[in-house]
C-alpha cells in the first residue's frame, strides 16, 4: 500500500486511527503490528512471510546475544552477530541484487533496521526487547516500513513501550502528513513529467537549457519524493505517539557536498556511519585508511540503492567528490563567499542525480555531460516550450528546495490545501477516458 | 494569561484535528451511501465493480488490484476532482494537460492517430471496384488546419490536399468543436465540397443550407478529459433536407432517421448524427442514381447527410463494428462508388525558430 492513494487515506488510515486509539495502551503495539501487517500484506501478500522471518529472527537473536553476554560467553555473542548479519545481507543479495525475484517492498529498509537492533544489542547499547509484540512493532511500523527512514532502535526503544496519543501529537501528524503528500503528488510526480519529456527527446535536439531542466526536475522530484514520503512517515508516527527524527534538512541549500550529505537522508549517512565508516576505523587510522573507508562507504550507498551499475558509479562519484573536498576543496570553499559553494554543490549534485536518473550508466555520463558542454545549442524552441508548461512549477519547486517555503508548512490552511489538492491529482491518475478509442 | 494563551492553541489544534478526521470518515461515508455506477458517459467506458474476496486472489494480491481499483473508480464526486485538478494545472501556466493542448479562444486539441488499418481497406476496395471507383477523405485534426488557435511554440503535422486545403481557407469560420475531437457539420461540409469538386459533382451550395441550432452547450470528448472549458460548444445542424429512410444494422435496431434528436441531451451529443457508431446503415434516398459505399469512422456521421443528395443508395460501414471482411460483403451489394472517410494521423512537434523562417519538426513534445 502507498501513502499516496485513496486506499491509504479513506480506507486503512482512518480505520487504523479509530482502533488504535480505541484500544487500551497496554495493546497498542499489538494493533499497530497487526495494522503494519495487513498495510504490508495488502501489496505484498507473499514477501510478508519473509518480513516476519526477519522480525522473529533478530527477535530470537537479540535474546540469545543477552544471553551470551550474561554469561560471558563471547564466542557465542559473536557468532549470532555474525549469523545475523550474514542471514539479513543474504536476503538482501538473493532479494534485492540477484535480479531473479521481484524485489520485497521495504526490504532495504527493515533489514538495516534488524541490523542495528543485534548490533546495538551485542554492542550493549540497549537491553535486549523481550515483548515480542514491542519488537514487531518497531521492525514492521507502518509510516516507516516503506521508505524509510531507516529508525534506529535504541531511538524508538522507549515509546515503544510507553507513549502517548494525544491532540497535540494528532496536530503536528496531521500537518507533516498533508505537507509530505503535497510534496510528493504536487511537487515531486509533476515535476517528474518534466524529466520524462526530456528523457525521449533524442541528444542532437537537446540544448543545455533543456539539459538542465531535465536533470534539475530529477534533483527536484528525488528530493520531494523521498523528503515527502520522510515527512509522511514522521507526520504518521507522530499521530501514533512516536517521535521519528528527521531524514531531510534542506539540502539543496548546502554549501558543499560534505554538507550536502548531512542533510540529505540523514538516517541512512548515519547508519552507514556508525555501522561501517566508524568500525572500519573512521579517520582515526591516518590518511589512506580513510580514503579506502570512505570509498567502501559510498559504494555501498550507491549499491545500497539499487542493483544497476549507475547506483555503484553515483555513490563512487560521491566518494570521490567528499574526497576531494576533505583533501583541498573544502579549504578553498571556506576562503569564498558561501554563494560560489551553493553553486559548485548544486551543479555537482545536479550531475550526480543525472547519472543515479539513468539506468544505463553510459547514457547517464552522456546525459551530465550536456549539462556542461555536450548540448549543440543553449536554447531552442524545445527549451521554451518545456519552459511555458513547466516553468512556473521548476520555479516553485526551487524555492521550496531552497527552504523558501519553510513557514508556509506551519499553517494549517496550507495543510488543508495541500490534502486536498493532492487527493484531485491522485483521483485524476486514475482518470481515465476512453480518448484514444475515438468513438 | 499564560494559561489562556495555551488553551486558546490547544483549541486550534483540537479543532484542525476534529475536521481532519471529518474529512477522512465523512468522505468514506460519501462513498458507501453513494450507490456504485455501472458506466461512466464521460469516460465512456464500463466502471470497475465491487469484487468479492477469494482465498486465490487474495493471495496472489489480483483481489487487492480489483478492489483499488473499483475504490478508484466509483469516488464521489470523480469529475468535480478532476476539474479541479485541471484548474491548477492551467494556473501553473500548462499548456498541455495529459495529452490535451491548451489552445487560444477557448479551444482544446489532441493528437489523432488511425482509426483502423484504412490504407489497407482502400487498396482492398480499388481492387474490388476498381482505381477509379475509390475515393477517400482525410480528415485532418483540429489543430492541422486552426494553426491560428494552437498554443505558441508547437505544430501539428498536416496533409496537403484538396480537403485540407479547402478547410484552412475556411479557418476564420466554425469548423471544428472547441471541447471535441470532432469537427463541426459546417467544417465537414467543405471538405465535402473539395471531394465532390475533385469527383467532378456539384455540391449543394452553402447558402442553400439552413443552419439550426440544435444544441448550445455541447462539451465533448475533449471536455471530458479535463473537466474543464473556457466555452461550451454550439451544435448547428446543416441539413439538405433529403427524405430518406435509413436502416440500422441490417434491421436489428430500431431505429430510423439520419439523425437522432433525444441523443442531444445525452453527454454524447455527437450521437445526434446517425447514432454515433454503427457497423451498417443502409440509406435509400429513392432519388439520384447510383450506389455509395462509406467506409468510415465518427467523422463521417455529419458528412454523410450531404452526399444523400448525390446517391439514391448510400451503404455507410464502420469497419471497426462489422464483424466480417467489409469489402467483400459490399462486393456482393451492387455498390458502383466507394468513399473512405477517416481521421487522418496527425502528431504534434515543437517548432524551432532558427533566426529567419520556421522550420518545423524538432522532436515530438508529448
Amino acid at each position: 500500500m502507498v501513502f499516496s492513494s485513496l486506499l491509504f487515506i479513506f480506507r486503512f488510515l482512518p480505520a487504523f486511527l479509530a482502533v488504535y486509539r480505541l484500544t487500551p495502551a497496554r495493546f497498542r503495539n499489538q494493533v499497530l503490528f497487526a495494522g503494519s501487517l495487513v498495510f504490508y500484506a495488502w501489496g505484498e501478500p507473499v514477501y510478508l512471510m519473509l518480513m516476519l522471518f526477519s522480525a522473529f529472527f533478530d527477535y530470537g537473536n537479540g535474546l540469545m546475544l543477552e544471553y551470551a553476554k550474561k554469561h560471558r560467553k563471547t564466542g557465542l555473542a559473536g557468532v549470532v552477530l555474525t549469523g545475523s548479519i550474514l542471514v539479513n545481507l543474504s536476503l538482501l543479495a538473493i532479494f534485492k541484487y540477484s535480479g531473479v525475484l521481484p524485489l520485497p517492498v521495504g526490504i532495504s529498509f527493515y533489514t538495516f533496521q534488524t541490523m542495528s537492533y543485534t548490533i546495538d544489542v551485542y554492542r550493549g547499547e540497549v537491553p535486549a526487547q523481550r515483548n515480542l509484540w514491542a519488537f514487531g512493532a518497531y521492525v514492521s511500523m507502518f509510516p516507516q516500513l516503506i521508505a524509510g527512514p531507516v529508525v534506529k532502535y535504541r531511538d524508538v526503544e522507549a515509546e515503544l513501550a510507553a507513549r502517548t496519543m494525544d491532540v497535540r501529537g494528532g496536530y503536528e501528524g496531521i500537518g507533516r502528513f498533508c505537507t509530505g503528500l503535497g510534496k510528493k503528488v504536487l511537487l515531486a510526480n509533476q515535476i517528474g513529467l518534466l524529466w520524462e519529456a526530456v528523457q525521449k527527446i533524442p541528444p542532437e535536439q537537446m540544448s543545455m537549457l533543456t539539459a538542465w531542466l531535465g536533470s534539475g526536475a530529477f534533483a527536484l522530484q528525488l528530493y520531494f519524493d523521498f523528503s515527502g514520503y520522510s515527512d509522511m512517515a514522521i507526520g504518521l508516527a507522530r499521530m501514533l505517539g512516536f517521535h521519528l527524527k528527521e531524514n531531510f534538512d534542506y539540502p539543496y541549500t548546502s554549501g558543499s557536498i560534505t554538507e550536502f550529505w548531512r542533510r540529505w537522508h540523514i538516517s541512512l549517512g548515519q547508519w552507514f556511519r556508525e555501522y561501517v565508516y566508524i568500525p572500519l576505523g573512521g579517520n582515526r587510522k591516518g590518511f589512506l585508511v580513510q580514503m579506502r573507508n570512505l570509498l567502501i562507504v559510498w559504494a555501498l550507498t550507491g549499491i545500497w540503492h539499487g542493483r544497476g551499475w549507475n547506483f555503484l558509479i553515483w555513490g563512487l562519484y560521491f566518494g570521490v567528490l567528499l574526497i576531494l573536498e576533505k583533501c583541498v576543496l573544502l579549504r578553498w570553499l571556506a576562503r569564498v563567499p558561501r554563494l560560489c559553494g551553493h553553486i559548485y554543490t548544486m551543479a555537482a549534485v545536479t550531475a550526480g542525480m543525472t547519472i543515479f536518473a539513468v539506468e544505463d550508466p553510459g547514457g547517464g555520463l552522456r546525459q551530465a555531460w550536456m549539462l556542461f558542454a555536450g548540448a549543440p545549442v543553449f536554447c531552442n524552441m524545445q527549451s521554451i516550450w518545456l519552459l511555458s508548461n513547466y516553468g512556473i512549477l521548476f520555479f516553485l519547486c526551487l524555492l521550496g528546495a531552497l527552504g523558501a517555503g519553510k513557514r508556509l508548512g506551519k499553517y494549517p490552511a496550507v495543510w488543508a490545501a495541500a490534502g486536498i489538492l493532492s487527493v484531485a491529482y491522485i483521483v485524476d491518475a486514475s482518470y481515465n477516458p476512453f480518448l484514444y478509442f475515438r468513438f | 494569561m499564560e494559561t489562556g494563551k495555551k488553551s486558546g492553541k490547544g483549541k486550534k489544534e483540537a479543532v484542525c484535528c476534529l475536521v481532519f478526521l471529518l474529512l477522512l470518515y465523512g468522505l468514506w461515508a460519501a462513498d458507501l451511501l453513494c450507490p456504485d455506477r455501472l458506466y461512466s458517459d464521460w469516460e465512456k467506458r464500463l466502471l470497475a465493480q465491487k469484487p468479492a474476496p477469494e482465498a486465490e486472489d487474495v493471495l496472489n494480491g489480483s483481489y487487492m488490484e480489483a478492489y483499488e481499483e473499483w475504490l478508484t473508480d466509483q469516488f464521489p464526486a470523480r469529475d468535480r476532482w478532476i476539474g479541479l485538478k485541471t484548474r491548477c494545472e492551467l494556473l501553473l501556466g500548462k499548456k498541455e494537460i495529459d495529452g490535451i493542448f491548451i489552445g487560444k479562444d477557448g479551444y482544446l486539441f489532441s493528437e489523432s492517430d488511425q482509426t483502423a488499418d484504412w490504407d489497407r481497406l482502400e487498396a482492398q476496395a480499388e481492387e474490388q471496384f476498381g482505381e477509379e471507383t475509390v475515393s477517400r477523405i482525410h480528415v485532418p485534426a483540429a489543430g492541422a488546419v486552426l494553426t491560428e488557435k494552437v498554443p505558441y511554440g508547437i505544430s501539428f503535422s498536416m496533409r496537403e490536399d484538396a480537403v485540407s486545403q479547402n478547410l484552412t481557407a475556411h479557418r476564420a469560420e466554425y469548423i471544428y468543436y472547441r471541447t471535441d475531437h470532432h469537427w463541426t457539420m459546417l467544417g465537414a461540409y467543405y471538405a465535402y465540397e473539395a471531394w465532390a469538386k475533385e469527383r467532378g459533382l456539384r455540391p449543394v451550395p452553402l447558402s442553400g443550407l439552413l443552419p439550426e441550432t440544435v444544441r448550445e452547450d455541447f462539451l465533448g470528448s475533449h471536455y471530458a478529459r479535463l473537466h474543464y472549458a473556457e466555452r461550451e460548444d454550439t451544435m448547428e445542424l446543416y441539413d439538405p433536407g433529403m427524405a430518406c429512410s435509413v436502416v440500422y444494422d441490417l434491421g436489428e435496431s430500431d431505429l430510423s432517421g439520419l439523425y437522432q434528436p433525444e441523443l442531444l441531451t445525452s453527454e454524447d451529443a455527437y450521437r445526434f448524427f446517425l447514432d454515433g457508431n454503427h457497423g451498417v446503415v443502409q440509406i435509400d434516398t429513392g432519388q439520384g442514381k447510383g450506389h455509395l459505399a462509406v467506409l468510415k469512422d465518427s467523422f463521417a456521421n455529419c458528412l454523410i447527410p450531404f452526399l444523400s443528395v448525390h446517391y439514391r443508395k448510400i451503404t455507410v460501414v464502420d469497419p471497426r463494428y462489422f464483424r466480417s471482411d467489409p469489402v467483400s460483403w459490399l462486393a456482393g451489394q451492387g455498390v458502383t462508388e466507394v468513399l473512405i472517410v477517416a481521421q487522418d494521423t496527425v502528431t504534434v512537434a515543437v517548432t524551432v525558430r532558427i533566426s529567419a523562417g520556421i522550420q518545423p519538426a524538432m522532436g515530438i513534445c508529448s
